[in-house]
């Protein structure tokens, strides 16, 4: 199904539009709440554990701070983490892919995909965990933790795709033609690797915005008093049964941005994974 | 000049070591002079594509040696094959349309990019000169903007044509070009083949299993049958007299083109005939 409505510069499906609407709504409450708000999303600023309404819309926390505000403070740091815990092993991880997957050099290529292999062979988590217990927990930390992990990820993905292309015909031409193997890399190879991990990427953004809020949850992610998702579900589930709005509204936040990211994902990842 | 524009001389290909060894290309030879257009004919896994292949440096050779203008640029045990700055003298048309070009470029991008590399051109020479080429070989200047996915299977041969026609080479190899298209477009493809050895003073070696097509384009040509070159000869008198009996079977195996390998009137006049409704604009320089 292909539809284009006039304001959009690519045809989205029905999937993508809600998911792109979602991830939208979110953004931008993540960036106006915080501007906006006449609270300070780490200082107390109300009764502690005050229902939701009034003027505490989402209510407070155990230390009196304004639940809305905090939820859409952390929005902005996820999403930011999330971003950048995608974008930056993207990069790193497509180059490298791409150039073990035509290098002509054995040895080199076979002691990195030791490396990838090995960095693959563990669980996600467990090894950012690792990391970060030894970096420190923290922003920093997590970032560290997610790039050295996930940049393997998209090496694999993108050595496959370059092995692939490497012996399709318009790269053979490009030997024929006498390019450059720098040339043959970044104008033949990598657009077409791109595409592929990419894909991957929109996926994998949801399950970094996830393991960002799990360390957090589970205390080796970002430190307290730094609103983030998962650090306050973890804070609120001792009043989860009697205060249930300081876990419940980040909960919603999380969810519904990973549904959106999921939906964006689903339905974008197509026009690239499916393209020859 | 004396001697022949390439050369291919005793070329052997192997695949695989040892017992399981097999020997793709043996023994073949040819030779292509300016201005001519020789044909390769076999069955599919005859070795064709890899005979192909080595003349133009991407396939090593176990044995024998190819010769452009004299020099050779491809033997046995050589890593590199043709030399870097010899590269752009011979290119090539590969089989498949749909994938002998970058799905990610746009179709004046491929031709402007070869002008770039070997015609010392800035990117807005290159862009005009890319567009100029490519009308020259029948895609206009809409379809130049497209990418490859939105091209049909002859606009895209055209492109690849114009890509490997950019570094000015003396001899293109064109690999079964017109297997994949239809067939109006097979004809046109045929002409501008044509156009191109008189034009340019191209030397062509076309690859193809089509006998009408080679009938129709080429001087000389050879016949493969397992890696071998079995027969080899002025075109009329290897299709209308075939001495090997390989030929012979594969004149015979063409549906609707049985009787016309022996020599035969009617038959002549029947093939004629048929050619002249298949390339109704044989030597006029339109028919785009």
């Amino acid at each position: 199904m292909k539809r284009r409505p006039r304001f959009l510069p690519v045809d989205l499906n029905r999937s993508a539009l809600v998911g792109a609407a979602i991830v939208l709504l979110v953004i931008v409450l993540s960036v106006l709440v915080p501007l906006l708000s006449p609270y300070d999303p780490v200082a107390a600023t109300g009764p502690a554990l005050a229902a939701p309404g009034g003027q505490h819309l989402f209510g407070t926390d155990q230390l009196g701070r304004d639940v809305f505000t905090r939820t859409f403070a952390a929005g902005r740091l996820d999403l930011i983490l999330a971003l950048v815990g995608v974008s930056a092993p993207l990069l790193v991880g497509t180059f490298l892919g791409a150039v073990l997957g035509t290098t002509r050099n054995r040895l080199v290529a076979w002691l990195w995909l030791m490396v990838i292999d090995a960095i693959n062979a563990f669980p996600f988590v467990v090894l950012v965990i690792a990391i970060v217990a030894v970096v420190g927990p923290g922003v920093t930390g997590l970032l560290i933790g997610l790039a050295a992990v996930n940049w393997a990820r998209y090496a694999r993905i993108a050595r496959s795709r370059a092995l692939i292309l490497r012996n399709a015909d318009f790269v053979e031409a490009t030997r024929v033609l006498g390019y450059s193997r720098l040339r043959v890399l970044v104008r033949h190879i990598l657009p077409n690797v791109y595409s592929e991990t990419i894909a991957y990427g929109l996926s994998d953004f949801v399950i970094v915005v996830l393991t960002v809020s799990s360390l957090s949850f589970l205390g080796a992610g970002v430190n307290p008093p730094t609103p983030e998702w998962g650090a306050m579900i973890a804070d609120g589930r001792l009043y989860l049964q009697t205060q249930w709005w300081i876990t419940v509204f980040p909960g919603l936040a999380l969810s519904f941005t990973a549904i959106g990211v999921a939906l964006l994902a689903h339905g974008v990842s197509g026009r690239y994974a499916g393209e020859k | 000049m004396s001697g022949p524009l390439l050369e291919g001389r005793d070329i052997t290909v192997r695949f695989g070591r040892g017992a399981d060894a097999f020997e793709a290309v043996r023994d073949a030879s040819l030779t292509l002079h300016p201005g001519e257009i020789v044909g390769v004919v076999g069955e599919s896994g005859s070795g064709k594509t890899t005979l192909a292949r080595v003349l133009v440096g991407l396939q090593q050779v176990a044995s024998g040696a190819v010769f452009l203008e004299g020099q050779p640029v491809v033997e046995a045990r050589s890593r590199e094959s043709v030399p870097k700055n010899e590269r752009w003298k011979v290119q090539m048309v590969f089989q498949d349309p749909y994938s002998s070009l970058n799905p990610r470029m746009r179709a004046w991008s491929a031709v402007a990019e070869a002008l770039q590399v070997w015609r010392e051109m800035t990117r807005n020479q290159a862009r005009m000169e890319a567009f100029t080429l490519l009308q020259s070989i029948g895609i206009d200047e809409s379809q130049a903007r497209r990418f490859p996915k939105a091209l049909s299977g002859g606009q895209r041969q055209r492109v690849s044509i114009a890509r490997a026609l950019a570094p000015e080479p003396k001899v293109l190899i064109a690999d079964e070009p017109t297997s994949a298209i239809d067939q109006s477009a097979q004809a046109r493809l045929a002409n501008l083949l044509r156009r191109l050895r008189s034009e340019r003073n191209l030397a062509i070696l076309f690859i193809s299993h089509d006998l009408a097509l080679v009938r129709y384009l080429t001087s000389r040509v050879h016949v493969m049958r397992r890696g071998r070159i079995v027969e080899s000869g002025p075109t009329e008198a290897v299709l209308r007299k075939p001495r090997h009996s390989y030929t012979r079977i594969l004149l015979d195996s063409l549906p609707g083109r049985r009787g016309e390998a022996i020599s035969n009137r009617r038959g002549e006049a029947i093939s004629n005939r048929r050619q002249e409704r298949r390339f109704p604009a044989a030597d006029g320089s339109g028919g785009f």
